[in-house]
């Protein structure tokens, strides 16, 4: 039997990162480790204030952590949500990224380890 | 409970190392450099040179308008490049330079300040003294940056 899947991963709901950069500082740290639950936006929308982690939409292949910054008003069609990093030592030259289509977060940050 | 997951996970990251998430700005950040405002300030340094060199109008009426309008385009060089060079030391100040930087150059705010009132100097008049002046403190700025760039 051959199971065709988007990523093989995702048959298991957690998935491991470590933190590379320090635009979520001070919340995040170079390093840190990051156990993800790719299944908490299966049932769930994003919410305000979430940590996720989500594909670069400029680059696919990368992966990004970021915060859940708000949804737009109305976006109940699958929508899309805006994320931005936390350190705000960067907020002078940092775009925001978002909206980001719903499709490309991979889960959500549960915990540090 | 909170150590035994922590240790499995960090021994699992042993075996199969983990992903990387990156958590870099959106676009490239942490680019400052203090050339632009080193560019500005010797930029006010040639436009005074300039002006200084341009001497006395003609005697005729296309002459002195001539000399008019060089006096008038050399003058709003000189005003704003000054104006880049305060654009480009507050940047520096307030987004580069940390408030852990004090304790390596206690005098960093006051170099900032006094640099500034430099480039408002250098729009006001026609002073090769202020200029010099206002290179030496951006020179001084420059320092510092790169001094907060070697390793520790």
């Amino acid at each position: 039997m051959k199971l065709r899947l988007p990523l093989k991963a995702s048959l298991f709901p957690l998935g491991r990162f470590r933190v590379e950069g320090e635009s979520m500082c001070p919340t995040l740290r170079p390093g840190d480790r990051l156990l993800v639950n790719r299944a908490a936006y299966l049932l769930t929308r994003p919410r305000p204030g979430d940590i996720v982690v989500l594909r670069d939409p400029d680059e696919r292949a990368r992966v990004l952590v970021k915060r859940v910054t708000h949804l737009p008003a109305g976006g109940s069609n699958g929508g899309s949500c805006f994320v931005v990093g936390d350190n705000p030592d960067a907020s002078r030259d940092s775009r925001r990224l978002g909206p980001v289509p719903r499709g490309l977060i991979l889960g959500k940050v549960w915990l540090r380890y | 409970m909170k150590g035994v997951l922590s240790s499995s996970l960090r021994f699992l990251d042993r075996v199969s190392p983990p992903a990387t998430a990156h958590a870099h700005c959106d676009i490239p950040c942490g680019i400052y450099d203090p050339k632009p405002a080193q560019i500005a300030a010797d930029t006010v340094i040639r436009m005074v040179q300039l002006i200084t060199d341009l001497g006395a109008p003609g005697s005729d009426a296309i002459a002195a308008k001539a000399h008019t309008s060089q006096v008038a385009r050399y003058t709003l060089v000189k005003e704003e490049h000054a104006q880049i060079c305060k654009k480009e030391l507050l940047i520096l100040w307030s987004d580069y330079f940390k408030p852990d930087h004090l304790s390596t150059f206690p005098d960093l705010h006051d170099t900032f300040w006094k640099a500034a009132k430099l480039c408002s100097r250098n729009k006001q008049n026609v002073d090769m003294q202020a200029a010099q002046e206002l290179k030496a403190a951006v020179d001084r700025i420059a320092e510092m940056f790169w001094k907060t760039k070697q390793p520790a």
